[in-house]
């Protein structure tokens, strides 16, 4: 497979692994304690875990060879991991700790028009998981579940056709290649979630936040961070005629 | 021989059933160690002048430690079943155990290691609550990575819609991975949010100014970590067993019943695919529509 | 910040036993015939020098507060040092398998370049104030990769591509390797955060940390290697030796340590 191909799938995978972390709101441990809206764990954490189904479903489909149908299941289990969970989330907050999701970071939710502020507790920075949240966290979701299918797919179709890593007798599927690609993509998945929690300073509530202007330069630091990444990963393919 | 697309469904409810338990188990665990991030606020509560005799596990964020067990369960049994030939079921329990032997260090470690390190706000060190809790902490960190371990063994098995091109470490550690960060963001809540500070009123959230003032005295004597499981485990412990089944059975449910469109090609997974976006579209709404009860039944903050 | 209230740790002496010490034990069992039972304990024991040298760089620079926790500078750099170590491995074998011992120095600078450029984007295009971000994640990133190559190497027995592709990574060992170096990382810091945290008291933290990964390598490579009873059992005696004295050292720097009982009345605070 062209080399360049296989640099700017990681690359673009980076990207929309890193974009997409900056979509997904989560709140640290202040959201745990119900002291700010958002999920209560912490960026790269949350992404990780979407990420992590997103990886396990699109491996699934590695025998397909059609590319956008593998980023879409990546999308798929990404955005059900984080939709499920933020669900549980919420109910935990109405029913374990009886507050209303509200934000307090704008006065009313940009998608359903419902007024926030007079649900705020005093004292707090919001709670829960209102709409606008939990839609920029399925977005978050797709777009880092599609960027890690999109890497997998990548490495793996690099590798497959490369003699030392063929599929086993009677195996339509090369484990060798898929672990290879399955935990490089692993690894670029965790990098770019780092870069983008470093980037968004441990808290997001979503694309409303005032921190998502941040964006264009998060982007760009995982652009060339993968960018250098691809180019490591193609010496997989390089070296792989032994 | 069954029709494949029943054993399929079979499997993934099988699956599903040792996901809830994982879930559940993984949510208690982290409560009954107090880790993640509500484990903040015991660790603050020193500072601010509150001693206390809670357990204060700092291991790490919740996804890496779970996908650390969960990958050495997975990885011990791969080896046990691979090179000893032992049966499956054992198998898994001998890396389990192995695994909850970890746990313990690693508990231990750093539950003296926080408390040391503040020694200037005089918290003690209770060696008895580092003995009592090992226990419930093994014991429940056991089942998640036997749950674990098993449905990540189902997955690899050769049935249509599995035989995943995963071995079986590394679909544990995944899972670990991914089980840490649903349990740290649904049930930790549930602690963190109302068993924490229950001496204050039910409703609302937790102002600023009011942390680190945890509720250290139980129905008798020091609360303890222990007092903090029974209470989650009527609420946090169950939702969160619930969100990871969930996952773990829609995720594989979709592909299985995606063959009922026919087995050619990408059939299957287009048809799994489109389920679940349907899926997550329902989420959306549900999600709003338990926005909505809140608001109406609860009202706005009143004082 | 540095260590307060007990001798300071010097980080050169730290890096020196990491980085040169780390490649000599990875490099010895290529260069000098010792047989299969001891080549895997000495690459263990690589592994192992360098996760404790990670250790005290994740010291230094977590104690500048990150802004996202310890745990997560700890999993980056090990992604760069998984990513960087397996393609150094096989882009060694681009100029032909001559050039195969290359791998491993390859490896750690491969993963030691990504670093600094994840580093450089932190400082330069995000603006982190943390003055030694970049030279500890390139250090990070360096032990990482170096501790992922010497517990795979432990585990197939050799440094070649080929023998660790198919027991290491075909077997899926290297997603545990990745997450268990984490933790042996990241948990002797992130266990002991605090202001009297010693630095004395993290190493040894780290020795027992560094050990339980070597101990769990060991039977890892059970069925693979002929040394995994060896491998397993230094590992688990060294365990034992570095925790006692965790232990002991937190018992006496504790402000006091009780086996039952209330915690002390304080003064109205």
């Amino acid at each position: 497979m062209d080399p360049l191909f296989l640099i700017l799938a990681v690359t673009a995978g980076g990207i929309a692994i890193g974009g997409g972390v900056h979509f997904i709101p989560v709140g640290g441990a202040p959201a745990a304690i119900a002291t700010a809206t958002g999920v209560g764990t912490g960026t790269a954490m949350l992404a990780a875990g979407g990420g992590m189904t997103g990886l396990i479903t699109a491996a699934a489909a590695t025998s397909s060879p059609n590319l956008l149908l593998i980023m879409l299941a990546g999308a798929a289990g990404s955005a059900l991991m984080l939709g499920i969970t933020m669900l549980v989330g919420n109910w935990v907050y109405v029913w374990g700790v009886a507050c209303v999701p509200s934000s307090a970071k704008v006065d009313v939710d940009p998608i359903t028009k419902y007024e926030q502020s007079k649900y705020v507790t005093p004292g707090t920075e919001g709670h829960g998981i209102p709409t606008v949240c939990f839609v920029s966290g399925i977005i978050g979701g797709l777009l880092g579940g599609a960027g890690g299918g999109l890497i997998y797919y990548a490495l793996y179709n690099s590798l497959a056709t490369l003699p030392v890593y063929a599929a086993l007798p009677g195996a339509s599927i090369s484990i060798f290649a898929a672990t290879v690609a399955g935990i490089f993509a692993l690894g670029v998945f965790f990098v770019n979630a780092v870069i983008a929690s470093y980037n968004i300073g441990g808290t997001i509530e979503g694309f409303h936040d005032p921190k998502f202007k941040r964006l264009p330069r998060g982007i760009l630091a995982c652009l060339i961070a993968s960018l250098v990444t691809g180019i490591v990963g193609y010496l997989l393919v390089l070296g792989g005629a032994f | 021989m069954a029709d494949p697309i029943i054993a399929g469904l079979g499997v993934v409810a099988l699956m599903g059933a040792a996901a809830t338990i994982a879930g559940a188990a993984e949510d208690l665990e982290s409560d009954v160690g107090s880790m993640s991030n509500p484990n903040s606020q015991v660790q603050l509560a020193p500072q601010m002048g509150n001693l206390h005799r809670i357990f204060n596990k700092a291991v790490s964020g919740e996804p890496v430690q779970m996908g650390a067990w969960a990958g050495i369960a997975g990885s011990v049994a791969f080896v046990l079943i691979n090179a000893l030939q032992l049966p499956v079921i054992m198998s898994i329990a001998g890396g389990a155990a192995i695994a909850a032997l970890v746990h313990v260090a690693f508990a231990t470690t750093s539950h003296m290691g926080r408390i040391v390190s503040q020694s200037q706000f005089n918290q003690p060190l209770f060696m008895d609550v580092v003995t009592q809790h090992l226990g419930p902490i093994a014991g429940h960190g056991f089942i998640v990575t036997f749950s674990i371990v098993g449905l990540s063994y189902l997955m690899t098995l050769p049935l249509q819609g599995f035989a995943h091109p995963f071995p079986l470490p590394f679909l544990a550690v995944l899972w670990g991975i991914t089980i840490g960060a649903i349990g740290s963001s649904t049930g930790d809540i549930h602690y963190g949010g109302e068993r924490e500070y229950q001496q204050y009123p039910f409703g609302g959230g937790i102002p600023v100014a009011i942390h680190g003032d945890i509720t250290r005295k139980a129905e008798l004597g020091a609360r303890n970590s222990m007092d903090v499981v029974y209470f989650c485990a009527k609420y946090g412990g169950p939702v969160t067993g619930f969100a990871f089944g969930a996952i773990v059975f829609f995720s594989f449910w979709s592909t299985v019943v995606g063959a009922l469109a026919g087995s050619s090609g990408d059939t299957p997974l287009i048809w799994g695919t489109g389920i679940l976006f349907v899926i997550i579209i329902l989420l959306i709404i549900i999600n709003n529509r338990i926005e909505v009860f809140a608001r109406e039944k609860y009202g706005p903050y009143k004082e | 910040m540095s260590a307060a209230g007990g001798p300071a740790v010097n980080p050169m002496q730290i890096l020196a036993l990491g980085l040169i010490g780390g490649l000599i034990l990875l490099y010895l069992p290529v260069l000098v015939p010792l047989g299969p039972m001891l080549g895997p304990l000495l690459f263990a024991l690589g592994a192992v020098v360098a996760i404790i040298w990670g250790a005290d760089a994740i010291a230094r620079v977590a104690s500048y507060g990150l802004g996202t926790g310890v745990p997560s500078i700890g999993y980056m750099s090990l992604a760069i040092g998984v990513i960087g170590g397996i393609a150094g491995l096989a882009g060694a074998l681009m100029f032909g398998s001559m050039s195969a011992w290359l791998g491993p120095i390859m490896g750690v600078v491969l993963a030691m370049i990504v670093g600094a450029v994840v580093a450089l984007m932190g400082t330069q295009v995000l603006k982190m104030k943390i003055p030694i971000l970049v030279r500890c994640t390139i250090e990070l990133s360096g032990a990482a990769a170096l501790s992922v190559l010497g517990f795979s190497a432990a585990i197939a027995g050799s440094l070649s591509m080929a023998a660790i592709l198919s027991s290491v990574v075909a077997t899926g060992f290297i997603a545990l390797l990745f997450i268990l170096n984490t933790m042996a990382i990241q948990h002797p810091f992130n266990a002991c955060l605090g202001p009297q945290e010693n630095r004395v008291r993290t190493l040894k933290l780290a020795g027992a940390t560094a050990f339980m990964a070597m101990a769990i390598v060991g039977l890892l490579s059970l069925g693979i290697s002929k040394a995994w009873w060896l491998v397993a059992i230094v590992g688990a005696v060294a365990w034992f030796y570095f925790i006692r004295a965790f232990i002991q050292a937190s018992a006496k720097e504790a402000a006091s340590v009780k086996w039952s009982g209330w915690w002390p009345e304080e003064d109205e605070t």
